[in-house]
């Protein structure tokens, strides 16, 4: 399948499901949504933006409206004359939107996010129209993954097992967390074009707390460390990663019937990850600290961990990422993160084997 | 988090806090919920996490502030050594999780407090959550737009990080090297020097020669900053160069025009004699009580009637805890709109010209100033513009 096919196929079944919910306009501005539904991408800027009209779908033509100044990085569902070129000004903004066919008229109105000023706007453009979420929506369309998706999730995830190699090769002799979490980036960037989905994390545990902040600091990695390295990016808009905890210069029985007891866990747990499995019954399985959530282009519902997500169903398709952790007092934490494909039967795990 | 030599941390989030319960008071607002990562960094010192948005919407630490209150609450992410008091993550894109959020904040703040977003998630539309109206994002704008000694700071340092991680680039940008490469170099020094944060997908664009050769915009201007896949750099490509960092929760913004593998020619170091002639026009302009539009007359002029800048973008820019916020100059607004920007001390704002000559290509270049009582300081300066001849 192309890439062009893929496009297509993403946005016809968001289409599909705003034409479900009766929007008759739908309205997009954070980046991975934008992405999805028009195959364009926008620059990958850390954290949140404030709000904006970044693509615009007018739900019964199937037009397509993006805010870029240049037609490199759009897709072909969008023509250059539907290109909503940067704008500081105001009046601008609210002229071009409001000149998108339908949207005066518009009765309802879908959002991925809003903001005060932005909400006043439609309120203008748009005065007899209902302005709803549209995040269940989007999720309805994304959460089961088209094989090219999969296998863009499955070259991601090859991409931040190279990140992973290279920060177990560079893990010895006093380097700091930061030095290794570098090394690691490093490598996976010389692989091509990527962007950190999240934050790249080489952290020492404590055996005094579980909690452990994400990121990397400028302490030494000392032998006798439980190292948490857990590495994920976006290649190609999709999200590939994983989690593990390296012991440095640290081995014995211990420890290996530790490692043991938390592969069991995780084992059971992703077991649990099946077709038709609820999110309380994935819960039943859990070991002491754990989360599964969905991955696609990044971070997706279902969110399912001790307290939240157990009326959640999982569907054959679906991609996981799936963390379990155990706490032990006389070394730190272990843990382990991997990305599960649900099935209607075993969930095939994408990440290196258990 | 790396903290400056000088800055300190402490009195730097006590200032902001002030300055947001003032503009809370003046708005007659009760309190603040944020969800704006950079909004969140201003009210709590957290800075934003190098992660994608749907991360940092699903998992990132949210700011409350309440009015008269000592301490903002930071929901989530990591409070250790933050001048606020730390509560259990929220996640807002969940629907269960905001009904609690609502809860905690009608317990803060009153049951019928009035009470100013940045950002609803889908769960604060469905549940209709503090659909007041008031944009908490423009009254944290106006908090944000002077800056104290520790934030001016805090930027300069920024920026030194960036301009250090730019050499390992500069090193690494090769004929034959590809943008991953390059990146490598970039975001490898970033992470060992413990820079909190690498704020944009960093810009190494080769540039089409005529604007007929690049790809097609809106404004017919040259298209910047574009950019997909993994290219090859070759010998003679005229690279421009745009990165953000972050140090302390502040920005910075390098901006420098490189060529691959040789030495400029002379129509190409032309064009840098006129992008310095820009910025030597505009730096003797810049004092306090000047306006926007002083500067973008200076820049023209030197420019010998030319716009010297990016049709879609700005002579110049603020920055902050955002590599680019209000005020702008030069923008679609217009020359009536420029005219209203009064620079003042303490504001500090990235010029960023770049000057064009079809068939030769372009030189564009920043450089962050902070407005003083007299003039202005460069903030982050005597970075090289090599492979130029200064």
């Amino acid at each position: 399948m192309s890439s062009d096919d893929l496009i297509r196929d993403r946005f016809a079944r968001t289409r599909a499901a705003a034409r479900a919910i009766d929007l008759d306009i739908l309205i997009l501005g954070r980046r991975d949504d934008v992405r999805y539904l028009t195959g364009s991408e926008q620059l990958w800027t850390a954290g949140t933006r404030p709000f904006g009209a970044v693509a615009t779908l007018v739900v019964g033509s199937g037009d397509l409206y993006v805010l870029s100044t240049w037609e490199e990085g759009v897709s072909e569902l969008v023509p250059f004359e539907n290109l909503h070129g940067i704008s500081w000004n105001a009046a601008t903004v609210a002229g071009r939107l409001g000149a998108v066919p339908g949207l005066a008229q518009a009765r309802r109105i879908g959002v991925d996010g809003l903001s005060p000023g932005f909400g006043q706007l439609l309120a203008m453009l748009a005065p007899d129209a209902e302005v709803v979420a549209a995040d269940h929506c989007l999720d309805g369309a994304r959460r089961v993954k088209l094989p090219a998706e999969v296998a863009a999730i499955r070259h991601g995830i090859g991409v931040a097992q190279v990140a992973m190699e290279a920060a177990r090769l560079a893990l010895s002799g006093g380097v700091s967390e930061n030095h290794v979490a570098g090394t690691a980036v490093a490598a996976a960037s010389r692989h091509g074009r990527l962007q950190p989905a999240d934050v790249p994390t080489v952290r020492a545990t404590s055996s005094r707390e579980f909690e452990q902040p994400k990121g990397s600091t400028d302490t030494a990695i000392h032998a006798g460390s439980l190292v948490r390295i857990d590495l994920s990016f976006l290649v190609e808009g999709y999200e590939g990663g994983l989690g593990r905890t390296v012991a440095v210069d640290l081995a014995g029985p211990t420890l290996n019937s530790e490692r043991d007891r938390l592969d069991e866990a995780q084992c059971t747990l992703v077991a649990r990850c099946r077709a038709g499995a609820t999110g309380a019954e994935v819960a039943a399985g859990a070991p002491e600290h754990w989360l599964v959530r969905g991955s696609g282009m990044g971070f997706e519902l279902p969110v399912i961990d001790a307290r939240t997500g157990h009326e959640a169903l999982l569907e054959a398709g679906m991609v996981l990422s799936v963390e379990s952790a155990i706490f032990l007092e006389s070394f730190g934490t272990l843990s382990r993160r991997d990305m599960v494909l649900v099935g209607d039967g075993e969930p095939e795990v994408l990440t290196p084997p258990l | 988090m790396l903290v400056p030599e000088g800055v300190d941390f402490d009195r730097m989030c006590r200032e902001r806090h002030a300055r947001i319960q003032a503009e809370m008071a003046r708005a007659e607002v009760d309190a603040l919920v944020l969800l704006h990562q950079p909004n969140v960094t201003y009210a709590t010192g957290h800075p934003v996490a190098m992660a994608d948005v749907s991360h940092s919407l699903s998992e990132a630490p949210i700011a409350v502030v309440v009015a008269g209150d000592d301490h903002p609450t930071l929901f989530g992410g990591d409070p250790k050594g933050l001048r606020c008091k730390p509560d259990e993550a929220v996640r807002p894109t969940l629907d269960e999780e905001m009904g609690r959020m609502r809860a905690q904040v009608a317990a803060a703040a009153g049951p019928t407090a009035r009470v100013a977003v940045d950002w609803w998630t889908g769960p604060m539309l469905r549940h209709d959550l503090w659909r007041d109206g008031i944009d908490a994002s423009a009254l944290i704008g106006r908090a944000r737009r002077i800056k104290t000694a520790d934030e001016i700071a805090c930027i300069e340092a920024a920026q030194l990080q960036n301009n250090a991680a730019m050499e390992q680039a500069a090193a690494a940008l090769v004929p034959d090297a590809t943008r991953g490469d390059v990146v490598a170099a970039f975001l490898s020094c970033l992470l060992e020097n413990g820079v909190d944060t690498n704020l944009i997908d960093p810009i190494f664009q080769a540039m089409p020669r005529s604007i007929a050769d690049g790809p097609r915009t809106t404004t017919g201007d040259v298209a910047f900053p574009t950019g997909v896949g993994n290219p090859i750099y070759h010998q003679g490509d005229l690279i421009w160069v745009d990165s953000g960092v972050d140090v302390c929760g502040y920005a910075s913004d390098f901006g420098r025009t490189w060529v691959c593998g040789r030495q400029p020619n002379a129509a190409e170091q032309a064009l840098f004699e006129r992008w310095r002639a820009v910025m030597a026009a505009v730096h003797e302009r810049i004092a306090p009580g000047v306006t926007g539009q002083d500067l973008t007359v200076a820049a023209v002029e030197a420019a010998d009637g030319t716009k010297p800048w990016l049709d879609h973008f700005y002579l110049f820019h603020g920055i902050g805890v955002e590599s680019a916020e209000y005020p702008m100059a030069g923008t679609d607004n217009g020359p009536e709109a420029d005219a209203r920007i009064v620079l003042e001390p303490g504001m500090v704002i990235v010029l960023e010209p770049a000057v064009w000559r079809d068939g030769v290509g372009g030189y564009r270049a920043e450089e962050i100033v902070t407005i003083t009582d007299s003039g202005y300081r460069v903030l982050g300066g005597g970075h090289t513009y090599a492979p130029f001849a200064a």
